[in-house]
Formats: C-alpha cells, structure tokens, sequence
C-alpha cells in the first residue's frame, strides 16, 4: 500500500504541479517559440562602396543615389596640390534611380559619365537570412546592362557599344555589428581590344562594421581573373570608407582606385593604382523616397 | 482508513489542481499600437502578435509583445525602431507581469475599472508601474484594455543623434487585449 502510495505521489503530484506553474510570464516565453524571421537591416544600401550588397529598394520605395568619384589623388597618377588632390576633376559620376518593384525585386537605370554609359539593372532576394539560422546566407542575384552613347570610331558596330554583367550576391549579418558580402561576377563585353577577353571573371568581397548605431567602416575588394597578359595593366580594385545613415538618407565617404562608378567599368577597365597614387575620393548620397502610400503589412 | 483518507485528499488536490485550469485565460485576439508625436513625422506602429495569459484565482495578468512583428507605414522605421532604438535581435520580446489589484469578479458578466501593478520590460530594462484600464468579461470572453505612457530614458533607448527621424521622448501606448479561456493542447495562434 506504501508503494501505491508512493506511486501516486511521484506520478500525479509533479504533473499536478507542472500545471500550478505559477509564472504565468514563464508560461507564455515557453509557448512562444522564436519565430523565423529574415534578418533585417544586413546593408543600409544597395551598394557598399564599388560592390553591390543583397540589399533591394522595398516596394514602391524609390532611391536616388547620386555618386561622384574625383580625380586621382597621388601626384604620381596626375593628382596632387595643383587639382587639390583630383577634387577639381570627376573621374565619373552616376545618377541613379533605382526602384522596388515588389520588396524583393528592383529595377533601376543610371548615366555614368566615364563612358558615356546608360544602364539597366535588376536585382532579386531570392533568399533572406533569417534569425534562427536555418537560412543561414542571403542570396540575390543582379543583372545589369550598360550602353554606351559614347562617339567613338571604335563603335564600328552598334551591338559594340553593350557590357552585360550578372552577379550572384552572397551576404551574411555575422553579428549587430558585422555584414560580409562575397559575389562572383561575369562580364560580358561585346567589344574587346585584341589583348583581352569578351568574357572575364570577377571575384568580389567586402563587409561593413558599424561602429556607432549609425555609422560604419565600409571596405570591399575586387578581383577580375586572367588579366595578367594586358598590354597596359588593370588594377585589383580596392575601397575604403564612411557610411552614414540619417534616416532615410545614406552618405558615402570613400576612397578607392576604381576608374569608374559602373561594375561594367572598373572590373575590367581600372587602370589607376593604389601603389602609384591612383586612389581618389568618392562620395555617394542615397535619398529614399516612399512612393504611393502603405506597404501592407509584413507577413 | 488513514490511506484512504489520504489517497481522497490527494486526489482531491490534484482535482484543484485541474480546476484551477479553468481560472487561465489566454489572447485569442491582440492588438498593441503605440504613437510618437515628433517635430518631424508622426510615427504609429501596431502589432498584432501580443500573447497574454490572466489567472482569474490569482489575478495575475502576464504580456509579451514581440517587438519584431510590429508594422510601420514605412518599412525604413520599422528598420530604425528594431535595429536602433529597441535592438530587438538583443531583445526580441517586451513583457509586463503584474497583479490586477482590484478584486473584480470575473465570474460573471459585467465592466471594471482596474489597474495591475507589476513589471514593464522593454529594451531589457525592467520598471515597476501601475496600468490603468478596464476589464470586461461577456460571455466566455475577457477584454482588457489600457493605454499608458512609455519615457524612453526609462528603459535606457537611446535616439541615435544623427537620425532625422527623431521619436518622442514619450511614447503613448494603447493595448487591447481578448482572451478566451486556455486550453493546454492550444498552441497559441
């Protein structure tokens, strides 16, 4: 009878007890398990400093971005105190618009000074990191294609004047604090000179580190492949710099030996040199504009 | 006859025990909006995922609100408000316990004023208060209702200085909240 007893005890009293759980707060955190959610704010923009990032505009948002590269800053590369450091020159400057079809797909045209370039671009989320790692990278993919108006008795052809680029996006949140974002690229130009490829291969990386709630180091680097034989040396492209974000507005304060603003551009045709001066400085300002009213609800 | 007596006693605390789930109730329908008046833009955000649980025998009253699932006009603030003023990836939920000190009755259909004392965490930073509000039952329903005031420094949420998109000092808060009783196999929502 003891152990009936005893039995009794051991089997109804902690169920019993189980229910008389008096934390009713406990409770509720144990019911509510963490929900997936994508991982929010990875890039504060489209485009860290040469790199694009995962990031798309939302829809019905609109982003002007207005991108300015000076001159080389080194004397060696034709800067110096003579053109205040390349600040009297614009290696290139783009103006943007880039629009959120639907909060994963983008589109967006441009002008690029530096050849005269119009651009397409498109860009699709096909995957968002979420919270609970079970998606544990973001990919997007971006295409573009650039035109170029330029007159130029090089353009014999009118098909001459295209450079196609896609790029698969790959961007990981380490931490509050750390966004790395890595993509192969492939070019495609339709007009090439003797010594060079219609086709080349670009490895890109770079990470933003924010170091106060609102500003962060921005760096990426990129290499395009196989160019070692060229007549007239390219250059691995490097770029550093500030991001600011105001809300709603992004600055950009960078420096980087990109020749140009376009990928269609610098991945293949940078001929200035960190090593020989050919760093300029470069500035970004990106303005969201929220078009229409309401995006509905996050699902 | 001691065994007996026993064994009956014993069943008769683990009936309580059973009873005593009759007394839980839990959100069926929730919502939680909160409005900054600001020099710049008004903000207003409204979330509809609160869970919540009331002891009637206890009267005790427990909320989280996970600060995620709150929707903005604009995405950009809904970014702002998680990554810079509430770090939600830090801290995902804010909660209140407390105790609903009048001794209404529950029982029986019919509105109350009430209050509940207890805790408010936000950000991770924890204040006793008082909520003012009302309590209604009709039905197998309870409806509770509050609106109060949130100080930002109170919980340590800091307004980052470079952001134009500034928010009030205080943020008013409205909560309405509609249980049904609990039933233990229900997963929530």
């Amino acid at each position: 009878m003891k152990k009936l007893i005893a039995f009794i005890l051991i089997v109804l009293f902690p169920s019993a007890f189980l229910f008389a759980q008096d934390d009713l707060l406990k409770m509720l955190q144990d019911e509510s398990k963490p929900k997936r959610e994508p991982v929010l704010a990875m890039f504060k923009t489209n485009k860290l400093i040469n790199i694009h990032t995962n990031e798309t505009v939302r829809k019905r948002n609109l982003d002007v971005r207005i991108s300015h590269l000076f001159g080389n800053m080194g004397k060696e590369s034709g800067g110096g105190v003579h053109n205040l450091y390349g600040i009297d020159q614009s290696a290139d400057i783009r103006i943007g618009f880039h629009y959120g079809i639907t909060d994963h797909l983008m589109v967006g045209v441009a002008r690029a000074k530096r050849n005269e370039d119009l651009e397409g671009l498109v860009k699709y989320r096909i995957l968002d990191q979420t919270t609970d790692n079970a998606i544990p990278v973001s990919v997007s993919a971006f295409a573009n294609i650039a035109y170029s108006v330029k007159e130029s008795a090089d353009f014999k052809n009118d098909n001459y004047r295209f450079v196609y680029c896609s790029q698969l996006i790959l961007a990981r949140k380490f931490s509050s604090r750390l966004s790395v974002v890595v993509i192969p690229t492939f070019t495609h130009r339709n007009f090439v000179g003797a010594d060079d490829d219609n086709n080349t291969l670009s490895l890109s990386g770079g990470f933003r580190f924010k170091f106060t709630p609102s500003a962060s180091i921005i760096f990426d680097y990129s290499k395009t492949l196989g160019r070692d034989n060229l007549v007239i040396p390219r250059f691995d492209v490097i770029g550093a710099g500030v991001e600011i974000e105001t809300g709603g507005h992004v600055f950009t304060l960078m420096f980087s030996n990109a020749s140009g603003i376009l990928e269609n551009d610098y991945l293949v045709n940078t001929f200035d040199s960190w090593g020989k001066g050919g760093y300029k400085l470069s500035f970004n300002i990106s303005r969201m504009f929220k078009l229409g009213k309401d995006t509905e609800a996050v699902k | 006859m001691m065994i007996k007596n026993l064994l009956f006693s014993l069943l008769a605390i683990c009936l309580s025990f059973s009873v005593n789930a009759q007394d839980m109730f839990t959100v069926s329908k929730g919502e939680v909006t909160f409005f900054s008046d600001a020099p710049i833009e008004d903000i207003t955000a409204e979330n509809k995922q609160p869970g919540s649980m009331i002891n009637l025998l206890t009267r005790e009253i427990a909320v989280i609100i996970p600060v995620r699932n709150f929707i903005f006009e604009k995405e950009l603030m809904k970014e702002h408000f998680n990554e810079k003023y509430m770090e939600s990836d830090k801290f995902p939920m804010a909660s209140f316990k407390g105790i609903i000190n009048e001794e209404v009755d529950l029982t029986k259909d019919g509105e109350f004023p009430a209050t509940a004392k207890g805790k408010l965490t936000i950000h991770g930073v924890e204040q006793e208060l008082t909520l003012v509000g009302r309590i209604k039952r009709s039905g197998t329903s309870i409806t509770i209702i509050s609106d109060f005031k949130v100080a930002l420094k109170d919980h340590k949420i800091t307004v980052p200085k470079l952001l134009f998109e500034n928010i009030a000092e205080i943020i008013e808060v409205h909560v309405s909240l509609e249980y049904k009783p609990y039933q233990k196999t229900s997963t929530g929502k």
